[in-house]
């Protein structure tokens, strides 16, 4: 607990309306996802902080790290606190909720720059650029992360990477508030002369800021940070009608095109990818596995169960992409829908005609015969990868416009505004995990993810995990096509002690196959224990990043956690050689 | 240590031949412009076989006190990135050659630190493929040094971020520690990687590291790079370049923008009339004066590609869409400006000049000052050098003016050459105090010197005086002897 003096300093630097010690507020800031795997005995808790204190300025972030360093406490940086890395990891720390930092300092349109806060929220920024003809990378979690956080100390993966990239890869300019307090801005802006660059002059220390993850708060506060943006093409707006969970937009300017492909297999699917990418086809895509297809066409598990149980998801749907074509100029646009054409003919994909009928509204009689005729047909989409001109005419033909709309703007809400139903993926059990998600070629995700796909099938015989089939590889490329990468997820329930146990073992497995099959750093590849754990395999990086601990923060005043924690012993003697 | 033990101790960690210390070799490895100073020659030079002699080289070096500085490309070495300001051994890794990996489906090659430009696009040509490569680089240049030193290519929409074409790298700290980034960093070997389909594309990692991008731009003072994996591109089956020329500057940047912005395109740059006919007539300097003469104060190089798919309508629509902007800014494609055709000057500026810089054709050597911001800030640029050039009696219309844009064209690589005889000691002297007063003028202009060369690599360094605090404590971690190019950057 805090001293009462503790209090009192801490409130005169940011105002005692913005210090906060109530238990029930500090529970709210150890509340995450999957730490019941984490947590020895299960529990759905993380730590609680200390205090939350909640600055309102770099000066104010700058001087409650200095604080931190001469009163023996750690801080914890937050900014939209989508992930369980936000919490604090032992007493002492303080989280520093950066939530009243929500200015955009600056739009560069012409250089396509946004310099932001840690609360602006990627959705925010995202309606103010369309406006301006530009966009920028927001990662699949949906559009009320911070852009920020994950572009300096996150991951950053989501559904535009072919048009936008990775978060980590858009940074370009950081203000940085070191463990010391110090206010470092790096690069270009760091000199007085723009936000365009955040490396140099000479050696990058945005090599030290992040990597393919990021610092997870470990290496002090980040207070701005430059984004790059990105051309787009769409509305300045659009108009939505419906209600929630519908919400209908009305008819999609002519240069956009939102597809649903199927592929006959991994293989196919994977073909599409490398070539797509290579014509530069792609503005968003998504590998979506079939569960995920049918818990997205649904809105209760009941209707979930219904339509999983025909076995028509499992025929059609199994080696699914969603897309998005977007044109500069009408010419663009055909253009890229011949290549596209012609790609998907290639490889034997479908287009799948987004007018068909609803199936969660079919009566279960009717479902029941859907299930026995689908047990007898191998590819109910023969005909129509045969005959590639009846996709589109089914497409353009007037039927069940209402569906066609309601598609349409489920596929434009999830690539292009983001607004995943992130909490879909939790409704059949309750909890989900994430594993593999090795970022290099779109061929390594994809063996990623049948490695996984295949491991769960065991857990799954046993009841374990919900059986969503297996595979729930989701991914996609990266700047067209030059990278990719799928991670696998898991549905367990986090009420069943067994299936969390399941649940820790697969991670567990996990992260050793990426070592005894070379697939490279996992998504759950940081932080003390895992870099201790891979470290070794990778030419001891975590010794490296140990130093860079020590350096930078000589006092330990910022939770190292979830990078290297250079108090422990876990390095020089444990490891077992490069 | 005498002189002779420290050449027997080096003797005994490199192969036969591997340490020269003949004077007339070393000559080669001194930086070779007159107007870089104060730098001492190096005093032998090392050529380790493999990553196993170089590491020992390097374990050697921290127990002797010793001094390295790595160089991959061949002389002449104009720049003075291995300018060094203490005794030390030259490196000289230009002889690893292997391309160890060319990876079609991936579009990624691997190569070892001495391959050229020229050697990776005659073994990438036959796959259909290419690399973005800086402005017409000489043909001693090394990939990996131009890669590494974030050296501007002339395809900006291809290039994401600004560490781009690397990906993966492997290198030596100057702790003598090998290390592997990106991709490639593990687990597994590289091979075992492949097996399960990676191609150490990705720069990213390991994990929460980005070395690579530490070691990049450190001028060889922060690791020694011992292969790489670059990023390719498809090259391209159709070609239709443009010329767009004008007498204002301030006509070509919203172009410029407008064509960018949508990914339209492929190489394109702007370069005025001096640096157009420094690159054109390298090969026959005396036609300097005829071509400037024929040409507006400013062309940009707008090149038009079709790839595997659909080639020509691929150029086709992006013709239109191109022609179309340049109307709304006023402006015309063309097929040649003046003497110079589109064509030629893309064969140009896309493969090697020549064993000397093209920028030294015309008077025997160029200042260059380089440096980055953004392209609309770029007249401001011209305004400040040209007032410069006044104060030093230097004719404005000697200087050529090259304008590239990068990541994307959320950056502009500017650059300034001043073509000078190198064997005039007035003119030596002239241009060495041009250059300290013009950078000092662009730097309070706003110039960003992220690669600070020559009077920059001083002043780059003062402002943000917090940056050079933390680097100095990232070189206390990866070289803390003080064995790789020590004082560079003052570190
Ligand atoms: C269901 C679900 C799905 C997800 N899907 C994806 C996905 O598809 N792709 C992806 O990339 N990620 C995904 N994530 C992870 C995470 O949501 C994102 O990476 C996101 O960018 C980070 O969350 P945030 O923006 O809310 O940042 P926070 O949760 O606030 O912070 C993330 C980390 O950065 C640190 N941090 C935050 N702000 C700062 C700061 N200003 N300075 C220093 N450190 C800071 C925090 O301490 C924390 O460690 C997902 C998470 C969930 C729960």
């Amino acid at each position: 607990m805090l001293s009462s003096e503790e209090i009192r300093v801490l409130g005169d630097t940011v105002g005692p309306e913005w210090v906060c010690t109530d238990p029930c507020m500090m529970d709210t800031y150890s509340y995450y996802m999957n730490p019941e795997i984490v947590n020895q005995e299960g529990s759905l808790w993380l730590t609680r902080p200390e205090a939350v204190v909640m600055p309102a300025n770099t000066r104010e972030v700058s001087e409650v790290v200095r604080l931190c360093n001469r009163l023996n406490l750690m801080v914890k940086p937050i900014s939209t606190g989508w992930s369980a890395t936000a919490a604090a990891s032992r007493d002492r720390v303080i989280v520093l909720d950066l939530k009243r930092m929500d200015r955009i300092i600056e739009i560069d349109v012409k250089n396509q720059i946004a310099v932001v806060e840690p609360y602006v929220k990627a959705i925010i920024l995202q309606t103010i650029l369309w406006k301006e003809g530009l966009n920028l990378h927001v990662v699949s979690c949906g559009g009320n992360h911070s852009p920020l956080a994950s572009t300096t100390s996150a991951w950053g993966t989501g559904l535009d990477g072919p048009s936008m990239s990775y978060s980590g890869r858009n940074l370009l300019g950081v203000e940085w508030v070191l463990p010391t307090g110090d206010v470092l801005i790096l690069g270009s802006a760091g000199e007085g002369a723009g936000w365009f660059t955040a490396d140099g002059p000479g050696p990058s220390l945005r090599g030290i800021v992040r990597g393919y993850q990021g610092a997870f708060g470990s290496l002090g506060v980040f207070t701005k940070a430059a984004l790059k943006l990105y051309q787009w093409d769409g509305p300045p707006e659009i108009e939505v009608g419906g209600c929630s969970p519908h919400y209908i937009i009305k008819d999609l300017p002519s240069n956009i095109g939102l597809f649903m492909l199927s592929f006959p297999d991994a293989k196919a699917m994977v073909e599409a990818g490398y070539r797509m990418g290579e014509a530069g086809i792609n503005y968003a895509d998504f590998r979506l596995p079939a569960f995920m297809c049918a818990i997205g066409s649904t809105d209760d598990n009941l209707d979930l169960k219904r339509i999983w149980e025909t076995g028509l998801f499992q025929k059609i749907a199994n080696y699914i992409m969603i897309t998005a074509v977007i044109g500069y100029s009408p010419r663009e646009f055909e253009w890229k829908m011949k290549a596209f054409r012609q790609i998907l003919s290639e490889v034997g994909g479908v287009n799948l005609p987004i007018n068909l009928p609803d199936n969660t509204r079919v009566p279960e009689r009717l479902l029941k015969r859907i299930r026995r005729i689908v047990e007898f047909i191998d590819d109910p989409l023969k005909l129509l990868r045969k005959l590639p001109f009846l996709q589109d005419l089914i497409s353009r033909l007037p039927i069940n416009k209402r569906q066609r709309q309601k598609n349409l703007s489920e596929l434009f809400w999830v690539m292009l505004r983001h607004a995943n139903n992130t909490q879909g993926n939790f409704r059949p059990s309750q909890a989900m995990l994430t594993t593999m998600g090795t970022f290099d070629t779109w061929d390594l995700g994809i063996r990623q993810s049948d490695w996984i796909a295949q491991k769960k099938q065991e857990y799954i015989k046993k009841g374990l995990f919900l059986d969503d089939g297996g595979d729930l590889g989701c991914g996609g490329t990266f700047e067209q096509g030059h990278m990719g990468y799928l991670e696998g997820i898991t549905l367990y329930s986090s009420k069943d002690p067994r299936s969390v146990e399941a649940a820790g073992k697969v991670v567990e497995e996990a992260v050793q196959a990426c070592i005894d099959e070379a697939f490279g750093i996992p998504i759950a590849g940081f932080g003390q224990e895992m870099n201790a754990k891979l470290g070794p395999h990778c030419g001891d990086y975590h010794k490296w990043m140990k130093r860079i601990k020590e350096a930078l923060d000589p006092n330990l005043a910022v939770d190292p956690f979830f990078y290297v924690d250079p108090g422990k012993k876990t390095d020089e003697d444990d490891s077992q050689g490069g | 240590m005498g002189a002779k033990e420290i050449n027997d101790r080096l003797r005994a960690v490199l192969s036969e031949d591997g340490l020269s210390t003949d004077p007339d070799i070393l000559t080669l490895y001194r930086v070779a412009n007159p107007i870089v100073r104060d730098r001492v020659g190096p005093s032998r030079v090392a050529r380790p076989r493999d990553v196993t002699e170089l590491q020992n080289l390097v374990r050697l070096a921290n127990e002797q006190g010793l001094h390295l500085v790595p160089v991959s490309s061949q002389g002449p070495h104009g720049k003075g990135g291995t300018a060094c300001a203490e005794e030390h051994i030259a490196l000289d890794l230009s002889s690893w050659k292997k391309i160890l990996r060319t990876d079609r489906r991936n579009r990624v090659c691997m190569i070892e630190p001495g391959v050229t430009y020229g050697e990776l696009l005659d073994a990438l040509e036959p796959l259909g493929m290419t690399v973005p490569m800086p402005l017409a680089p000489r043909s001693g240049k090394s990939v990996a040094a131009a890669v590494m030193d974030r050296e501007p290519s002339t395809w900006p929409n291809r290039q994401w971020d600004i560490s781009d074409p690397v990906g993966s790298t492997e290198f030596i700290f100057g702790t003598g520690d090998i290390f592997r980034t990106g991709a490639a960093g593990g687990p597994g070997s590289l091979e075992k990687q492949r097996v399960a389909g990676g191609a150490q594309k990705s720069p990213m990692g390991p994990s929460q590291t980005d070395f690579q991008r530490v070691v990049q731009g450190s001028q060889g003072s922060l690791g020694i790079v011992t292969w790489l994996t670059v990023r390719t591109e498809l090259r391209p089956s159709v070609e239709g370049p443009c010329l767009i020329g004008s007498d204002e500057l301030e006509k070509l940047i919203p172009f410029i923008y407008g064509v960018q912005r949508p990914w339209l395109g492929e190489h394109s740059f702007i370069l005025d009339r001096n640096a157009a006919t420094l690159l054109m007539t390298h090969n026959a300097p005396d036609s300097f004066e005829a071509v400037t003469a024929s040409l507006p104060a400013f062309i940009c190089l707008q090149n038009i590609a079709g790839f595997e798919r659909l080639p020509r309508e691929r150029v086709a629509y992006q013709l239109k869409d191109i022609e179309e902007i340049a109307a709304r800014n006023g402006l015309a494609l063309s097929s040649s400006l003046g003497s110079v055709l589109a064509p030629e000057l893309l064969k140009a500026a896309t493969r090697p000049c020549g064993p000397r810089d093209f920028r030294h054709a015309l008077r025997g050597h160029c200042l260059s000052i380089f440096f980055l911001s953004t392209l609309d800030q770029s007249p401001r640029f011209l305004g400040a050098i040209g007032e410069v050039a006044g104060r030093h009696q230097i004719e404005r219309n000697r200087i050529g003016i090259y304008l590239q844009p990068v990541v994307q064209n959320h950056a502009c690589h500017i650059e300034f050459m001043v073509p000078f005889d190198p064997e005039n000691r007035g003119e030596v002297e002239l241009m060495r105090r041009f250059e300290a007063d013009a950078v000092h003028e662009l730097f309070d202009e706003g110039a960003f010197f992220s690669r600070p060369y020559g009077a920059a690599g001083k002043l780059a360094f003062v402002r943000n005086q917090l940056n050079n605090a933390v680097l100095k404590k990232i070189k206390d971690i990866f070289d803390p002897n003080r064995v790789l190019n020590p004082g560079k950057f003052g570190l």
